[in-house]
């Protein structure tokens, strides 16, 4: 089954890095980086600028990055029954769960693809036009180097969590569509709608959107020299994906299975 | 010969609308088996519940003696479909297609011998979507021959083909069939090709069975219709217009249609030559699928 799943997600690999479309998520996300430099100026004042790191990443994948991941992994299944070639690909001894295992991980490398980017990128601008060192205040070091990089590569893959997440949703809804416009529609309204009454109707704990900040605030304090600590708020949003992406994989699942793919 | 293919009670329904009901057949290991029908008869939902890209609403299907839901895997590793207008991914090449899809099947394949057989060849290098609709349909058949299938299932096999490219078809899937004993469902509108092709046939209508048989019993001969060369057609038919026996004739151009109420061709050679008209030739009228295809649809 594992070599299965492997092969079906080279052969996803091949099909979509040679598409144009995939290829705007990391544009936009690259841009929004960049833009980060006027809103939040590196200082040149010999001081470090994590800062500029911790505030570029965040901006870039939590909305730009984030709605990407959604339009990306809604095509994935409704672009193939709409172009007709899922009927190709389930006549070769391949399980459906298999496919959608490929899928989830197709869109799961997409996020990872974007998210790696972004910090790629504000990590260059940032030592490109000031400094990546640790965190000092008054002249006293609070965070040396290395305890602030690895803060930020905590908050990174905190963060990276919702966003598979958010792939696992834009899968489920692409299992129950026909069509990719209509998939990616319904997707992001979805998400949109949830994300816009969650604190209406006070369910903004359980909505796994909701913890794509938490990581990168508890970094913010860490640059401001703050001991704030990720655990155990992490937990929570954690545990709160990880039963959304269970429940949208298990829907995703059984409508796969039970989808009729005949003339 | 053992059985690779039986449905038993099969029916499909989309919401209320019954797609094929109640299907029941079985086909023999390197067995050519047709299905005929009109559009809508339900050929294509068949090869797709055969597929399985299609689950029965009722029924079962077990294919080289194995449950099809069950055995999904272990079925689709010995079997080649070709889908109704296949697709492919327009934006990478053919050779780039058949190494994707062979990559899911866990295979090593020899492209240049598959291409060369469909005639492929030349576009090997070109992108899918810049093929015209019959190459794409090779592209199909490509697909299905791809890991040397012992069972095809062949959805219109040479639609979108010109006469001479689904001659070479046709001769492929007879060599494959013959010499490969590889089991061929196919389903196809071209009544001849069935005829040249099928050992035995299936005609659905409104998604029935309406019939299955061999197909030389499917074109038996209509003893009931006497087709006669002779030279006095004429006089001969004037004659025969009087007997009992004789429901109607019709002479033309020194050849008489001849329906016989009772008796068949021999009782006619047998008057005709007493009666002193010297008979060229005298054959019963084949029936052809043709017919039952046409009936299906006006039934």
């Amino acid at each position: 089954m594992i070599r299965r799943i492997l092969a079906a997600y080279l052969v996803e690999i091949t099909k979509y890095s040679r598409l144009f479309s995939p290829w705007f998520g990391p544009g936009f996300v690259l841009l929004a980086v960049a833009g980060a430099i006027y809103t939040h100026p590196i200082a040149r004042d010999g001081s470090s600028d994590i800062g500029f790191v911790g505030y570029a990443v965040p901006a870039a994948l939590n909305l730009i990055g984030f709605l990407m991941v959604l339009v990306y992994s809604a095509g994935l299944v409704a672009g193939e029954v709409e172009r007709g070639t899922i009927r190709t690909v389930l006549v070769r001894p391949l399980q459906r769960g298999e496919f959608l295992a490929a899928k989830l991980l197709n869109a799961t490398t997409y996020a990872a693809l974007l998210t790696v980017l972004a910090a790629a990128a504000a990590w260059v601008i940032a030592a490109a036009f000031g400094e990546v060192g640790g965190v000092d205040f008054g002249g006293e070091l609070i965070y040396t180097g290395q305890e602030i990089h690895g803060a930020f590569a905590v908050a990174l893959l905190l963060n990276l969590v919702p966003h598979i997440t958010g792939a696992a949703y834009g899968v489920m809804v692409s299992t129950l569509a026909r069509r990719s416009a209509t998939a990616v529609a319904a997707a992001i309204g979805g998400w949109l709608l949830a994300d816009y009454a969650k604190h209406a109707l006070g369910f903004e704990r359980y909505l796994f959107s909701t913890y794509l900040d938490q990581s990168w605030m508890v970094f913010a304090d860490r640059c401001e020299g703050l001991p704030t600590p990720f655990f155990p708020d992490a937990a929570i949003g954690l545990a709160v994906c990880a039963a959304w992406a269970i429940v949208f994989l298990g829907i995703a699942f059984v409508a796969m299975a039970r989808r009729n793919f005949g003339p | 010969m053992s059985e690779c293919i039986r449905v038993e009670g099969v029916s499909k329904s989309y919401g209320a609308n019954p797609a094929v009901s109640d299907l029941s057949f079985a086909v023999e290991e390197g067995e050519v088996f047709g299905i005929v029908g009109p559009n809508g008869a339900g050929k294509s939902t068949t090869l797709a519940l055969l597929a399985g890209l299609v689950r029965p609403t009722s029924g079962t299907i077990s294919i080289f003696g194995k449950d099809r839901r069950q055995h999904a895997l272990h079925i689709a590793q010995r079997t080649g479909v070709l889908t109704e207008d296949p697709s492919f991914y327009d934006h990478l090449s053919v050779t780039k297609n058949l190494l994707a899809f062979a990559r899911l099947a866990g295979r090593e394949v020899t492209l240049n011998k598959i291409l060369d057989l469909v005639g492929l060849d030349l576009v090997a290098d070109q992108r899918v979507g810049t093929l015209s609709r019959g190459m794409r349909q090779r592209l199909g058949l490509a697909h299905a021959f791809l890991t040397e299938p012992e069972l095809l299932l062949l959805d219109e096999p040479t639609s979108a083909l010109d006469p001479e490219q689904s001659l070479e078809i046709v001769e492929l899937l007879r060599r494959l069939s013959k010499v490969a004993k590889v089991t061929i469902v196919m389903s196809s509108h071209q009544i001849d090709e069935i005829e040249a092709l099928c050992d035995r046939v299936a005609v659905l209508d409104r998604g029935r069975l309406a019939a299955c048989d061999r197909t030389e019993a499917l074109l038996s001969y209509d003893k009931s219709q006497v087709e006669v060369y002779l030279e006095a057609a004429e006089a001969a038919a004037r004659r025969l217009q009087q007997e009992p026996w004789v429901e109607s004739v019709e002479a033309r151009r020194g050849r008489l249609r001849v329906r016989l109420k009772e008796g068949g061709p021999q009782q006619l050679n047998a008057y005709l030559v007493n009666a002193g008209y010297p008979i060229l030739g005298l054959m019963p009228r084949r029936r052809s699928i043709h017919e039952l295809y046409l009936k299906a649809g006006n039934r």
